[in-house]
C-alpha cells in the first residue's frame, strides 16, 4: 500500500527530468509533502520559502507569470488557509500555479485538527479560474501528476493529498482522463460518488452490494458525465469523502441534482460541520462516521429504511 | 521628465472627481517616484513595476496615459474597463501584477525576481509598498525572504506618507525606525525625499549601478495629498473625493505650482 503523496513525489521527480520547467516552492513542510525528494534530486529548482505560506502564494504567483509551472506545497489546512491570499495572488491574477495540499481528512490523527485539511476543497471550489484535483490511490495521483506536468495549464490548480498509505483500487495501465469520472463498479440499488483516498473503504463497505460506484478525482468543474450519472435513474445517491460535508463533493453533487429537479434521495458521508479531535487515525474515522463499517452502515440503513 | 508629475496630480485629480470614486491622497504622494521610473526604464518591455499598494493605481493610469499607452483615462472604474478601481493585470497588459489586497506585493515582486534569475535577465523589479500596508505580516516575510537569494535586482520602494485609510501610521500602528528594522533584515536600505526627482534618481542609481549582493529598499518621505495644501497630511483625503468647490481650489492650487 502506498499514499498518494508518494504518488505525486514520485510522478513529479519522473516528470520534471523532461520538464525543466517546473520550479517546486515549499514551506518547510517538503518532507511530509513529498517535495523534499524533488530538492535531492533538483536543488536549483527548488526553494525552501520557511514557515511562511503567505509569502510562498505570492513568489508562485510571480514565478508562474514568467511561464514556468510552479508546484507549491504545505499542509492542506495551512496552505488554503491563506484564502486571501491564493484568491488575490493567484486565483484573481489567475496564475497557473499548483498548489498542493497535502494531509487532507482525518488521517493525521494525533496531531489534531489544526493539522486536517477539513475544509480545504470547500476554500478552493469557491474560488473563480480554480480546477481541484483529489486523487484517490497512488496511481491515480501519479497520472494526475504527470497531467499536471504535461498540460498547459489555462490557470490555478489545487491538488489534494493524503499520506496514509492505501489499497490500490487501479491497474497499471489506468490513465487519468480530465472529464471522465471512473465507474469502479456497477450496480442497481443506488451510487455512490467518492473523491480522493477514501475510495478504497468505500470499495470494501460495498464490495458485495449491488450498488454502483464511481470515483471522482475532479472536484471542479464537476463534469457533465457526472451530472448525467444520477439522472441514469437512481433513487438513492451517497457521496463518501474525508472533508467536510459543505462545499465539497457532498455539496457538489447537492447542486448538480437540485438545479435539475431530481427527486432522488441524497445522502452526504463526510464530517457534519464539526471539528474532530486527536486520536489514532482508525479511532478517528470510526467516531466520525468514514470507516468501512460506519460507511456501510450509513449506505444500507438509508436504503433499507426506504424499503 | 518623460512623464510629468504635475500632469499626474492633474489627471488623478480630474479622474477620481469625475467619477467620485478612487484614492487621490495615496497616489499625490506617488507622482515623483513613478515620473522617475516610468520616465527612466522601460517598464513595458524590459523592466517590472509592481504597485503593491493598489490602490495608488490612478497614477499607473495616468503615467501610462501620458507615455501614450492608454487612449482615454474615461473608463477609469466603468463596467467592461481595463481601468479597474485596483490594477487587474489580466484585463491591463501593462501591468504586471493584480493587487489591492494589501501585504501581497512584495512576494510576488519576489517571485518576478527569482524568475528573472533563473533566466538569467538583467533586469530590475520595482515594487511600490505602502508604509500603512506594511502592517501585514506578509510583508515582513516577504523581507526576510528576498535577501535568502540574494535578490540584488529587487529594489522595494516604501511610500512613507505617514498616514493611512483611519488616520496615521503613528497613532494606528507605527513602524517605529523603519530604516534600520529593514537594515536589520540585510536590504541595502536609502531613505530620502520621496518628492525630489534629484534625490530619487541619486537613490536608484546608487542601488542599480553599484553591484551589491542583495536587494534595495528606498524610503521615500513623502506626502499624503502632496501638491494641494488642504488635502496634504490629512489622511481623510486616503479615499475621500472633492465636491466642486475643492475640486476647483485644487485644480487652481496644481496649475500654480506648475506655472
Amino acid at each position: 500500500m502506498k499514499a498518494t503523496r508518494d504518488g505525486f513525489g514520485d510522478q513529479l521527480i519522473e516528470s520534471a527530468k523532461n520538464n525543466k520547467n517546473i520550479i517546486v516552492l515549499s514551506a518547510d513542510l517538503g518532507k511530509a509533502t513529498k517535495l523534499y525528494d524533488f530538492s535531492k534530486e533538483y536543488p536549483d529548482r527548488f526553494f525552501e520559502i520557511g514557515v511562511a505560506e503567505n509569502n510562498m502564494i505570492g513568489i508562485a504567483s510571480g514565478v508562474a507569470n514568467n511561464g514556468f509551472k510552479v508546484f507549491l506545497g504545505s499542509f492542506s489546512a495551512f496552505l488554503t488557509g491563506k484564502y486571501d491570499t491564493i484568491r488575490c495572488s493567484i486565483a484573481y491574477s489567475n496564475e497557473p500555479c499548483i498548489l498542493v495540499g497535502s494531509h487532507g481528512g482525518l488521517a493525521i490523527g494525533r496531531d489534531g485538527v489544526t493539522q486536517m485539511g477539513l475544509e480545504d476543497i470547500s476554500l478552493m471550489r469557491s474560488l473563480p479560474n480554480m480546477t481541484i484535483f483529489n486523487p484517490a490511490t497512488y496511481i491515480e495521483a501519479r497520472e494526475i501528476t504527470k497531467y499536471l506536468c504535461e498540460t498547459e495549464l489555462s490557470g490555478p490548480c489545487y491538488l489534494r493529498i493524503g499520506r496514509q498509505p492505501v489499497e490500490e483500487v487501479f491497474s497499471n495501465d489506468y490513465k487519468f482522463i480530465f472529464d471522465e469520472p471512473t465507474v469502479i463498479k456497477n450496480g442497481s440499488l443506488g451510487i455512490v460518488f467518492s473523491t480522493g483516498c477514501i475510495l478504497s473503504t468505500v470499495v470494501n463497505a460495498i464490495k458485495d452490494k449491488h450498488i454502483k460506484l464511481v470515483n471522482v478525482p475532479v472536484l471542479k468543474p464537476i463534469t457533465n458525465i457526472i451530472k448525467n450519472y444520477y439522472v441514469q435513474g437512481y433513487d438513492f445517491v451517497f457521496t463518501v469523502e474525508d472533508h467536510s460535508i459543505i462545499g465539497g463533493l457532498g455539496s457538489a453533487i447537492a447542486e448538480i441534482m437540485a438545479e435539475a429537479g431530481s427527486s432522488a434521495k441524497l445522502t452526504r458521508i463526510g464530517l457534519n460541520d464539526v471539528f474532530p479531535e486527536s486520536g489514532k487515525s482508525e479511532d478517528l474515522y470510526d467516531k466520525y462516521g468514514l470507516s468501512s463499517n460506519k460507511i456501510r452502515e450509513k449506505i444500507l440503513n438509508t436504503l433499507n429504511e426506504s424499503r | 521628465m518623460k512623464v510629468d508629475p504635475n500632469k499626474l496630480r492633474n489627471h488623478i485629480l480630474d479622474i477620481v472627481y469625475n467619477k467620485q470614486s478612487g484614492h487621490i491622497g495615496g497616489s499625490f504622494s506617488l507622482c515623483e517616484i513613478v515620473s522617475y521610473l516610468y520616465s527612466n526604464f522601460d517598464l513595458i518591455n524590459t523592466d517590472k513595476l509592481i504597485l503593491s499598494k493598489g490602490h495608488g493605481v490612478p497614477v499607473i493610469y495616468a503615467a501610462l496615459y501620458e507615455l501614450g499607452l492608454i487612449e482615454s483615462l474615461n473608463s477609469f472604474r466603468e463596467i467592461n474597463s481595463e481601468l479597474q478601481g485596483h490594477p487587474d493585470k489580466n484585463r491591463l497588459k501593462y501591468l504586471h501584477a493584480t493587487t489591492g489586497s494589501l501585504g501581497q506585493g512584495l512576494s510576488i515582486a519576489i517571485g518576478h525576481a527569482l524568475a528573472s534569475k533563473l533566466k538569467q535577465k538583467d533586469d530590475r523589479i520595482f515594487c511600490i509598498v505602502g508604509d500603512g500596508e506594511m502592517q501585514e505580516g506578509q510583508i515582513w516575510e516577504a523581507f526576510m525572504f528576498a535577501p535568502k537569494y540574494k535578490l540584488n535586482n529587487l529594489i522595494c520602494l516604501i511610500d512613507y506618507n505617514k498616514a493611512q485609510s483611519e488616520g496615521f501610521i503613528k497613532d494606528i500602528l507605527d513602524l517605529d525606525d523603519l530604516e534600520n528594522k529593514i537594515k536589520s533584515f540585510k536590504w541595502n536600505v536609502l531613505n530620502v525625499d520621496g518628492h525630489n526627482l534629484i534625490h530619487i534618481g541619486n537613490a536608484i542609481n546608487t542601488l542599480t549601478r553599484i553591484n551589491f549582493n542583495m536587494p534595495g529598499c528606498i524610503i521615500l518621505n513623502t506626502i499624503k495629498g502632496k501638491g494641494v495644501s488642504f488635502m496634504e497630511n490629512n489622511p481623510e483625503w486616503h479615499s475621500k473625493t472633492p465636491n466642486e468647490n475643492e475640486y476647483n481650489l485644487a485644480k487652481k492650487e496644481l496649475n500654480e505650482s506648475n506655472a
